[in-house]
């Protein structure tokens, strides 16, 4: 019962960036990538969707390998992305957008739609409904993408460089919505991060990623605070 | 413009000595290659028409075969430089090739022209509505491109078949308007020129329709292998990449759109004079979508390729084998599902590009090429490149001096800002850079680093501020300008011609890609062989000075990718800028390639280039900037030495992504923590980075 | 008069097939320049059954609508799909659907000759008198179809989950298949009924003129440069290029003669394209850097 990731190696047409890296994530668990720009962390969640190919090792979740998956079943089996600078679609509305992600969870909606606790916290994206989504800020349009990704129902909820381009203030309401979704769906979260300080504060366990390789791993707190950590996200060696 | 025009050879110039005997090799080697060329093209061209030296009426069914392949090649020829190089899918090459043939035809007969004007008329008309449609169609590409110029094709066509003036169906000329149905010979300079039509009589106007057949294979191939070809595939792999090279990519492709058109009414004149008569249902869309496929199959993007497509179609249309193959499926399948010729003509097409969409010649070319390169690809794979600068080279080079550095500084902004919509991506920025000096530009991500390379280069136009460059006003300049002017630049991800050498790519870089004028490209001139002999030296030594000297012949897109990195960075140096951005250069590289590429950049700086590196390995920045900015939010978050900046509070702050408020003070995070708070402005020398700005 | 009328009913029919180019490059950035091949496919699909008496008028309409769309998906899966996989300058889809074009239509001419045949499925005769001018039954049945289904895009595409399905991918790919949406099947799905609406104006087409192999070629360029007109990405602008194009050329046809009709008609695209490459009611695409 885990999203993991072995030995996987992946890259663009004639540049491998990812080598051998694996990785875990349990359910209902908050996991920090961290590392400079550059080390392959975007790299790392398209292969894991599949909007990257998988040139060797495997990729799994709970019904077992789905490496071989297109990109869309992927997103139905529940491995669902946030990619890095939202990708709202920019002529539909807040409303349709959020639409889109609810056709991805399919047989597991049900229950109580996670996606009304986020409105309910965060009333802005209720407001913004009817809006296309290119009128909206950037911080604005993080927490659309955010909720559309829940509305998927994600098991496994992938997060790339959510703060990306935010002002420390909206940055902070990013990771408090992060750590809602966190609570209210259950899902295992995989977070890709250049601000690792507060990636790491809030995670549980990271990895640090370092020209397309892990290089450490552990407890999260614990990352915060040693001098690799610091190496490999300002890239100092 | 005020850009400062330099003079391209000066690169080649700097290095006269040790070269020379190379470059009178190079000379000789290339004159030799070309004079066989051109007596092997026009040999073939003679012996084509041997059979046809006596007037036999045997021949003359030949002697129309030759003559339909020579019109067809010259289109093919024409179309190949658009579709094949700059890579603009036409669909209107037949238009062309209509406007050829009856337009030559009406000025003579019907506007009295002598038979030449009424050619070179005809020739001039293809060029004007050439420009026409390419000005028109200058912002398209793709299906839209395509779509115009078909539409070209297919009013051509309905004028044709709709105009009294053409008599229509009759033909032209007819029995009603003209009281004949056969142009009249062209006699110029005393000679008739005969198409093969009556036995007994020599086809005379066989002569010049293969000798210019011939010539029009040579220039092509000239201008194929020339700096102008270079600049054609810099405009089909990105007219981004175009204009950073120098080139004038609006005039460039008004240009080789009139010279294809030109091409394709050449061919057209040449089925006048051969047949003497002209249907308009020859010239419907199928003869259009003839020549496209016979530079497809051929080999689009080849010098042969369009020549063996041409010869093969026509053949093959002529011949009996469609019509042997069409019999056969009735024979064996059905009385009435069966292809005929048209249809077996796309089903070769299909075929052509699923299975061999390089052609025949460009498939035969990359088999032979696998063959003599193998070797050398592994070797790519292996040693040199970044990691394996050549010291020698480094110290010889640091001898050289690029040019007496002048006091003040080269490049200059001055209060840039730039606004997308609502989003400001930089504000206020100033910034100054010196000859002889590197200057790194870092940043979390988005905070605008990308678009002030794009900025100085000229892809973005500012909406405020000041862009100086050696004393010159760039602001607001076309990035072809600002390349002219001696700032050159490399991309994020390399944006190589894939497909070329590495040596092709390196000579792309030369000042030559944007200025060769065509009739210098085509006619090559004696001055033309010693600027590539030149070229072909100094290329010599920028691969060397990056490493790649054992790999020039390999394909780009085989070198691993740190090499294509040294190349790009190969490339930028041949044009003989003062200037060099470079948008992260070490990306991907590993840390071997990336202390190399340390090595090449101060010797760079050493040489007197200035150099703007916006980076993200600090390690990098910190070993050879001599001065670093450090960029948030679109504006200066920091600048001074790597030291300083490297250990300013608010630096490590934007990196580490704690949260700062507009002071410049930390925010309180909600675990409780916070930064050291640190006033704006303010360095402090002290903390080394391990230490610096954590609270735990 | 008589030439607007005339016009914006001819116009009518461009649309129709121009909605079908529409359709097609909302989706998949493609277009299929076969599209004139399908019109005859249609046309002629409801002349082989045209003698099945149990199966009434509406079933043989359908008949050539759904002969032409099962082949409009299978050439988009195997023919145009194939070519689309190297990003966005790569055009070797407009020469296999060249060369389809040519393949279906020497095909179509060897079985079913040549010459045109008449079609009586869901002919209907008779004329109107609207304005002055005298317009065919048959062919306002086909412009007012043009325009009901031009409206039945527009609300399917702006209300319904196929339709947002569909947007989505319109807008991008990539990301729309983070959410489930298969871009391929959305881009069958759409060449399924791009083709058929192409069928279904073949045998509504035939009715009047008859089938004929050439009856989609002539129709060819006309709705390509109505849907240029238009704009490529706006569903609303086959209508307005339809009947911009129809009245022009029918205008212009009448005041200067038949060759000018089209020159005008085909004059109005490249000033469209010049003035506003994407089209009068298009959107800009956004410029990637």
């Amino acid at each position: 019962m885990s999203l993991v990731v072995d030995n996987a190696e992946s890259g663009y047409d004639r540049a491998p960036i990812l080598s051998g890296v694996s990785l875990r994530v349990e359910p209902g668990e908050l996991v920090a990538v961290v590392g400079s720009n550059g080390a392959g962390k975007t790299t790392l969640v398209k292969t894991i969707v599949g909007q990257l190919a998988l040139r060797a090792g495997d990729l799994a979740d709970d019904d077992g390998s789905f490496a071989k998956l297109s990109s869309h079943r992927r997103a139905k089996r529940g491995v669902v992305m946030v990619p890095e600078g939202r990708k709202l679609f920019p002529r539909l509305t807040v409303g349709e957008n959020i639409a889109l992600g609810r056709r991805a969870a399919g047989k597991r909606a049900g229950g109580e739609d996670p996606v009304d606790a986020l409105l309910d916290a965060f009333p802005i994206v209720r407001e913004r409904w009817g809006q296309q989504a290119n009128l909206l800020s950037g911080g604005e349009q993080q927490m659309v993408a955010l909720t559309r990704a829940v509305a998927a129902r994600p098991r496994y909820l992938l997060l790339d460089e959510p703060s990306l381009g935010l002002s420390p203030l909206k940055t902070l309401d990013v990771f408090r919505l992060i750590e809602l979704i966190r609570e209210r769906t259950g899902a295992g979260i995989l977070l890709v991060e250049q601000m690792a300080d507060q990636a790491l504060a809030a995670a549980d366990r990271a990895y640090v990623l370092e020209h397309g390789r892990i290089v450490m791993e552990g407890d999260a707190a614990k990352l915060r605070s040693s001098d690799e950590v610091r190496r490999a996200y300002l890239g100092v060696s | 413009m005020s850009t400062v025009e330099k003079d391209p050879t000066r690169a080649g110039r700097r290095r006269a000595g040790p070269g020379a005997a190379d470059r009178g090799t190079h000379v000789r080697s290339a004159l030799r290659r070309d004079v066989l060329f051109a007596v092997a093209a026009l040999a073939i061209a003679i012996i084509v028409i041997l059979p046809g030296r006596n007037g036999e009426g045997t021949s003359i069914s030949t002697m129309q075969l030759v003559a339909s392949m020579a019109a067809m090649t010259v289109a093919a020829v024409g179309l190949n430089l658009l579709v094949g190089y700059t890579k603009l899918v036409s669909l209107g090459q037949g238009g062309f090739y209509a406007i050829g043939a009856y337009g030559s035809a009406y000025l003579a007969l019907d506007k009295g022209w002598h038979p030449v004007l009424a050619i070179l008329g005809a020739l001039a008309l293809c060029g004007i509505v050439g420009a026409v449609t390419a000005m028109a169609s200058m912002r398209l590409r793709g299906p839209q491109f395509s779509v115009i110029t078909l539409v070209m094709a297919v009013l051509v066509e309905r004028i044709l078949n709709e105009g009294n003036a053409f008599g229509r169906l009759a033909g032209y000329p007819n029995f009603a308007q003209h009281g004949t149905t056969v142009t009249e010979p062209i006699t110029f300079l005393g000679t008739t020129f005969t198409p093969p039509m009556i036995a007994g009589e020599v086809a005379t106007v066989m002569v010049p329709i293969v000798v210019i057949t011939a010539l029009v294979v040579i220039l092509s191939r000239n201008i194929a292998r020339s700096p102008w070809g270079a600049s054609l595939s810099a405009i089909g792999e990105s007219e981004m990449l175009a204009s950073h090279l120098g080139v004038h990519v609006f005039r460039r492709k008004v240009a080789v759109f009139v010279l294809a058109s030109v091409l394709g009414g050449l061919g057209g004149v040449m089925a006048t004079q051969a047949f003497s008569h002209l249907q308009p249902e020859t010239f419907d869309i199928f003869l259009t979508i003839t020549i496209v496929l016979a530079v497809v199959f051929g080999g689009s993007g080849t010098v042969l390729g369009p020549v063996v497509g041409a010869v093969a179609i026509v053949w093959l249309e002529q011949s009996d084998i469609l019509v042997e193959a069409s019999q056969w499926q009735q024979d064996t399948i059905s009385e009435s599902w069966f292809l005929s010729t048209s249809g077996l003509v796309g089903v070769l097409f299909l075929l052509t590009l699923f299975l061999m969409p390089r052609g025949i010649v460009g498939t035969a070319g990359a088999v032979v090429a696998a063959r003599l390169h193998r070797r050398d690809a592994a070797e790519a794979d292996g040693a040199g490149g970044l990691d394996e600068t050549s010291e020698e080279l480094v110290e010889d080079l640091t001898h050289v001096v690029h040019e007496k550095p002048a006091p003040g500084s080269l490049l200059t902004l001055t209060d840039m800002g730039k606004r997308f919509g609502g989003l400001q991506a930089v504000a206020g920025l100033d910034l100054s850079v010196d000859r002889g000096q590197i200057h790194a530009v870092i940043g979390p991500n988005g905070a605008g680093k990308s678009t002030l390379a794009n900025l100085v280069t000229g892809v973005y136009k500012p909406s405020s501020g000041q862009v100086t460059f050696a004393g010159n006003d760039l602001t607001g300049q076309a990035p072809h300008s600002v390349s002219r002017a001696g700032i050159a630049r490399t991309f994020q991800t390399p944006q190589l011609f894939h497909d070329a050498t590495v040596r092709d790519n390196v000579l792309a870089g030369f000042a030559d890609t944007g200025r060769t004028p065509l009739w210098a490209a085509a006619l090559k001139p004696p001055s033309r062989y010693r600027r590539d002999a030149e070229m072909r030296v100094e290329s010599d030594r920028l691969l060397a000075l990056v490493g790649l000297e054992d790999v020039p012949d390999v394909r780009a897109s085989e070198l691993p990718y740190g090499k294509q990195r040294a190349l790009e960075i190969a490339r930028a140096l041949a044009g003989g800028p003062e200037l060099i951005v470079l948008d992260e250069p070490a990306a991907g590289l590993l840390a071997t390639e990336t202390s190399g590429l340390g090595d090449l950049l101060m010797s760079l700086r050493d040489q007197g280039y200035a150099l703007v590196v916006v980076e993200h390995h600090m390690d990098l920045v910190s070993r050879i900037a001599d001065q670093v900015t450090c960029m948030d939010q679109g504006r200066l978050l920091a600048r001074g030495t790597p030291q300083e900046v490297l250990s300013d509070e608010r630096v490590i702050a934007a990196y580490l992504g704690k949260p700062l408020d507009e002071h410049g003070h930390a925010v309180e995070t909600d675990d409780g923590t916070t930064t050291t708070p640190a006033g704006p402005g303010s360095t402090s020398p002290s903390p080394s980075l391990s230490n610096g700005g954590d609270p735990s | 008069m008589e030439a607007v009328v005339i016009g914006l009913v001819l116009g009518g029919l461009y649309a129709l097939l121009a909605q079908s180019f529409v359709l097609t490059f909302i989706t998949t950035r493609t277009l299929n320049f076969a599209v004139g091949e399908f019109v005859a496919l249609g046309a002629f699909a409801a002349i082989a059954v045209s003698s099945w008496s149990w199966l009434p008028t509406p079933g043989k309409v359908a008949v050539g609508f759904l002969a032409a769309a099962v082949v409009g998906a299978l050439v988009y899966r195997f023919l145009v799909l194939p070519f689309t996989t190297q990003g966005e300058h790569d055009v070797r889809w407009l020469l296999s659907t060249v060369a389809v074009s040519f393949v279906m239509l020497n095909l179509i001419t060897n079985v079913e000759g040549p010459s045109p045949q008449r079609s009586d499925t869901a002919r209907i005769s008779g004329t109107v008198d609207i304005l002055g001018a005298g317009v065919g039954k048959q062919q306002l049945v086909l412009a007012g179809l043009a325009v009901v289904i031009s409206l039945l895009l527009i609300v399917v595409t702006q209300r319904t989950s196929v339709g947002l399905m569909m947007r989505a991918v319109s807008q991008d790919p990539d990301t729309a298949s983070l959410m489930g949406v298969s871009p391929r099947a959305v881009g069958a799905a759409s060449y399924f009924v791009a083709m058929g609406l192409a069928g279904l104006a073949g045998v509504l087409y035939a009715a009047t003129v008859g089938a004929s192999p050439v009856m989609g070629e002539t129709l060819l360029v006309a709705s390509i440069a109505v849907a240029i007109v238009g704009g490529l990405g706006s569903l609303w602008g086959p209508l307005l290029g339809g009947a911009l194009y129809g009245v022009l050329s029918q205008v212009a046809s009448y005041q200067w003669g038949a060759i000018w009709g089209e020159t005008a008609g085909l004059l109005l695209v490249i000033v469209v394209l010049v003035a506003k490459p994407e089209g009068l009611l298009g959107r800009r695409m956004e410029v990637k850097l």
